[in-house]
């Protein structure tokens, strides 16, 4: 009994530990991205980009758009993509063997007719059915294939895209119209870029109309505001404050940007797994970091793509569990770069934040609930104790959360009202009443699944591409 | 065993937390710390946005009165100091903004009515301060500004930028200098350049087309004494340029070299500017192992022309890269008619399937049909 | 010079250039009612029947070329003189746009002083 008691306690304090490492680092981000966007805004606020691609050497980009079911809006999300600023970039929207009539629709209302497309395919995907072009959108292609998930749909479309860069988006992202210029520089200005990612926020409750974002909002639902503050928090400082390490290691599959000849290189996405954003970027980074230690994968702290986030608890949970699954995944295939002395600062400092945080986090995390309040009710710790440190841990991310409504103040001031940042304050502590445990939940369900090897959740998924 | 092991963590452990009674009042000190910073970061917020709002006001009283006097000034031939009388220098960033966005869409009178506000006004002292600073910030402001505006004065203050550590202030003072056209930095800018860790050749091009056309004479005269990176750089920029009279020379540098980036920019600039003296040395390259000499290759002769060449590009529809393949077939279709013709031809056929599937490609992606009847 | 003003359409995404076509545009005697993008410009036009409409070619929701089409394929809209403003000075987009029945073309950056004696020239 004793022992077990000393065993608890010893628990308690690796809980105790991992809170205050996790503040720890949260701060030092934080502190490290605030100069890096203060940085990025000087730069672009005179970058005068439009007038700079004008001056013929810019990278023309092929935009992948994979869809799966998307009859709905395929013909409004083209239509906008087709304005997007940029001085040459073709559209490449690839049918993942849609049930419904995707390829119908684009075919009626562009008239679009079937190409020869010959089998000189760089990296492997699913059978193409058909290579479709537009007589009138001379940028638009359609690529009709045999179902075959995301990461399989995104292949084909690399194998048909034949610009230099690759943007993927997915099929109901919203996009800034700039954002191909911006998404381009970080190519333009630095030889070693392979990849870059843009930053992802919330869409519900904004006003939007034909695919344009017309004015800033926030949501009625609370759900879709809990994941408004988790997005500020996750892109504006977890991955700014990363990308000065250059140890981003997950690019958002929602925006996502890649030189063609490095994803060829590497075989292009990894057909079939769960989190092949994450997967891709950990690949480049072990690929071309052997290669050139310079190479460089890194992020614009511009907000530049606009996704809707779901609103249903099951939703929302299925996409938790996933992600978790996907991280997990992706790490376990890349272990060797743990500790490795040629990708610097990712070895010894991301890809261990990553293992400890994010794959054993809720692991300790939800352990720690149940630990303490077995101690509660064995009464190892006091009453007092238990709640001291609950709302400690709590005000710390409390605390966090307002860093980032901060640094969004300071940086890029999406939200107009006083409304909305009185509401996001007030999300962020609710968000610790609930939302954070049932996250921490999901994640630590997805790592159980994972183990237990119900990965087929990633084939189930591939019928849900659209995220609605 | 474990007992011991366990017993010995917790007292190192124990060291570093403190227990019971002193660590619960540590906590509720800790409590009391972050709820007072939450509150007081939450009342950041809150000013921050105020102080925003006001600043706002403050913008749109100005402008609501300025912009008028700025609107009827733009194209006038009047004294734009008489628009400065009376305006704060905290207002002129409001201004520069309006000033900004203005700067690239305006052209003729305007931009000259705008040029001159920068160059002729107390503006130019305001930014010159900025140029002279040692904030970032302030120097891409005033680079911007003058490079836009065309002056000719702070070249030199530009100039020792150039060779700054940071790599935005070196691009954008650089690109001031050559929207200014101060050719005698351009080597300079070339040069200071590689002492920017991790800066592309790209953004240097984009720099250096920011200067006017004469910056091929400039190169030109001195693409002989310098090394590969230069001239990879020049002609690069020749081509841009569309610079004929650089031919001679890029020829003997086409036969020199052995360096392949500087090989492959040879040939993409002999078939833009459609060098017909050049032909030979393409002939030449045309056979090289490397893939990407031989398509660049290809794809210039497509542009120089010559409907003698389509059977030499037929030939390589048939050979084992894909990118040598479908460049070939591009020449073809670039070729015309007769191009064209032998594609349908190649895509009827069956003896390689490969080649007729390409040719089936260029063909179908220009909507041309195999058969033309 | 007549009582009734010369009524004219303005649709563009910048607003500092909104801003001082309007000041320009008033200071000439011209009505102006402007547009942030291309949504609604058709549905006014063939409702108040301005007697110039000026298209920017580069606007979110509906962009220049398919309004001028909605103007130009309407027999009501149809006489109504349309100016395209173009970002890039690229033949093709100009040729579109000339070949859709467009009255003007100006590239960016272009003069005020040009845009008006253009105008001018079109509806006195």
């Amino acid at each position: 009994m004793n022992d077990l008691i000393k065993i608890m306690m010893m628990f308690n304090y690796i809980v105790l530990f991992y809170f205050l490492s996790l503040v720890t680092i949260y701060f030092t981000l934080n502190i490290i991205s605030f100069f890096r966007i203060l940085r990025y805004k000087n730069k672009i606020e005179f970058a005068d980009l439009e007038r700079i691609f004008k001056l013929k050497n810019y990278k023309p980009i092929s935009v992948i758009v994979p869809a799966y079911n998307e009859g709905n809006n395929i013909v409004e999300n083209v239509k906008s993509l087709l304005q997007l600023i940029y001085p040459q970039f073709q559209l490449v929207i690839v049918n993942d063997g849609s049930k419904d009539n995707t390829l119908q629709k684009l075919i009626d209302n562009f008239s679009l007719k079937q190409i020869s497309f010959p089998d000189l395919y760089k990296i492997k995907s699913e059978k193409i059915n058909a290579v479709y072009k537009s007589k009138e959108i001379r940028n638009l292609t359609v690529v009709d294939k045999v179902n075959g998930g995301k990461a399989d749909a995104i292949n084909a479309g690399i194998n048909v895209a034949k610009y230099p860069l690759i943007t993927v988006i997915d099929a109901d992202s919203l996009l800034e119209r700039d954002c191909l210029l911006k998404i381009a520089q970080p190519f333009i200005e630095n030889e070693n870029v392979v990849a870059v990612g843009g930053t992802i926020r919330i869409a519900n409750g904004c006003e939007v109309r034909k695919g344009h974002i017309i004015k800033v909002g926030l949501s009625k639902n609370w759900l879709a505001r809990f994941q408004v503050i988790e997005y500020l928090r996750a892109f504006l400082f977890g991955r700014t404050g990363f990308d000065a390490l250059n140890g981003i290691l997950i690019i958002s599959g929602a925006f996502s940007c890649f030189k063609r000849d490095a994803v060829v290189e590497i075989g292009g996405y990894r057909s079939g797994s769960i989190g092949e954003d994450m997967e891709i970027v950990m690949r480049l980074h072990k690929h071309f970091r052997k290669i050139n230690p310079d190479t460089k994968i890194t992020f614009i702290p511009d907000p530049i793509c606009w996704t809707e986030a779901p609103e249903s608890l099951k939703i929302l949970m299925r996409q938790r569990t996933r992600w978790q699954k996907g991280t997990i995944e992706s790490l376990l295939l890349h272990k060797e770069m743990l500790f490795n002395l040629n990708y610097g600062l990712l070895g010894f400092i991301v890809i261990p934040y990553y293992l400890i945080y994010e794959f054993l986090g809720p692991v300790i995390e939800f352990s720690g609930y149940i630990f303490f309040l077995l101690s509660l009710l064995l009464g190892i710790l006091s009453f007092e104790f238990t709640i001291a440190f609950l709302a400690a841990a709590m005000l710390y991310g409390i605390l966090l959360s307002i860093l980032s409504v901060i640094l969004e103040e300071l940086s890029f001031k999406k939200y107009p009202n006083v409304n909305h940042l009185l509401i996001l304050f007030l999300t962020a502590v609710l968000e610790n009443f609930g939302y954070r445990q049932l996250t921490t939940w999901w994640r630590f369900k997805g790592t159980i699944e994972f183990f237990l090897g119900q990965r087929s959740w990633g084939n189930m998924e591939k019928k849900g591409l659209s995220s609605k | 065993m474990i007992q011991t092991v366990i017993k010995n963590l917790q007292s190192i452990i124990g060291i570093i937390i403190p227990t019971g009674e002193k660590f619960l009042f540590i906590l509720t000190q800790v409590i009391v710390f972050l709820s007072i910073v939450s509150f007081l970061l939450v009342i950041v917020v809150l000013i921050l946005r105020l102080i925003d709002f006001l600043e706002q006001q403050r913008k749109n009283k100005f402008l609501a009165k300025w912009e008028k006097d700025f609107y009827e000034y733009l194209g006038s031939p009047d004294n734009p100091g008489k628009l400065l009388n009376g305006v704060k220098k905290s207002q002129y960033r409001f201004l520069l903004m309006v000033m900004r966005d203005l700067f690239s869409v305006l052209d003729g009178k305007d931009l000259e009515s705008l040029k001159r506000i920068v160059n002729e006004t107390s503006v130019y002292n305001f930014l010159l301060a900025d140029l002279k600073s040692r904030s970032t910030k302030r120097i891409i402001r005033a680079a911007y500004f003058f490079g836009a505006s065309d002056n000719k004065n702070v070249k030199a203050l530009l100039f020792g930028h150039i060779y700054s550590k940071k790599s935005d202030v070196f691009i954008f003072c650089a690109r001031a200098l050559a929207r200014i056209n101060a050719m005698e930095y351009a080597t300079a800018i070339l040069l200071a350049s590689r002492y920017q860790r991790n800066l592309s050749t790209d953004i240097l091009i984009s720099i250096l087309l920011e200067y006017k056309s004469d910056v091929c004479n400039y190169l030109l005269e001195r693409i002989r004494f310098e090394d590969d990176y230069y001239k990879q750089i020049s002609i690069q920029i020749f081509r841009f340029h569309g610079f004929r009279e650089a031919a001679d020379e890029v020829l003997k540098i086409f036969q020199s070299s052995s360096n392949k980036k500087l090989l492959i920019e040879c040939i993409k600039y002999a078939g833009s500017i459609e060098c017909i003296d050049a032909i030979p040395y393409l002939w030449e390259h045309f056979e090289h192992p490397d893939i990407v000499i031989k398509t660049a290759s290809i794809e210039a002769l497509a542009k120089i022309g010559g409907t003698e060449l389509a059977p030499v590009f037929v030939q390589r529809l048939y050979e084992e890269s894909y990118e040598v393949n479908i460049a070939a077939a591009e020449a073809l279709f670039a070729l015309g008619e007769k191009g064209i013709k032998l594609l349908q031809v190649v895509a009827k056929s069956n003896a390689d399937s490969k080649a007729s599937a390409i040719a089936k490609m260029v063909l179908s992606e220009n909507f041309i049909e195999i058969d033309d009847e | 010079m007549s009582v009734h003003k010369k009524k004219i359409f303005y649709a563009e995404d910048s607003d500092s250039l909104i801003k001082l076509m309007s000041y320009k545009l008033q200071n000439e005697g011209y009505d102006i009612t402007v547009f942030t993008n291309g949504e609604e410009v058709f549905e006014r036009a063939l409702k108040e029947k301005p007697d110039l409409v000026i298209l920017d070619l580069m606007m979110p929701i509906k962009d220049g070329l398919t309004v001028l089409k909605e103007i130009k394929s309407n027999p009501e809209t149809e006489s109504i003189p349309v100016i395209m403003l173009t970002t890039n000075a690229e033949e093709e987009n100009i040729l579109k746009a000339l070949e859709m029945g467009a009255d003007e073309y100006i590239t960016k950056p272009f003069s005020t002083a040009v845009l008006l004696a253009k105008i001018k020239k079109i509806i006195g």
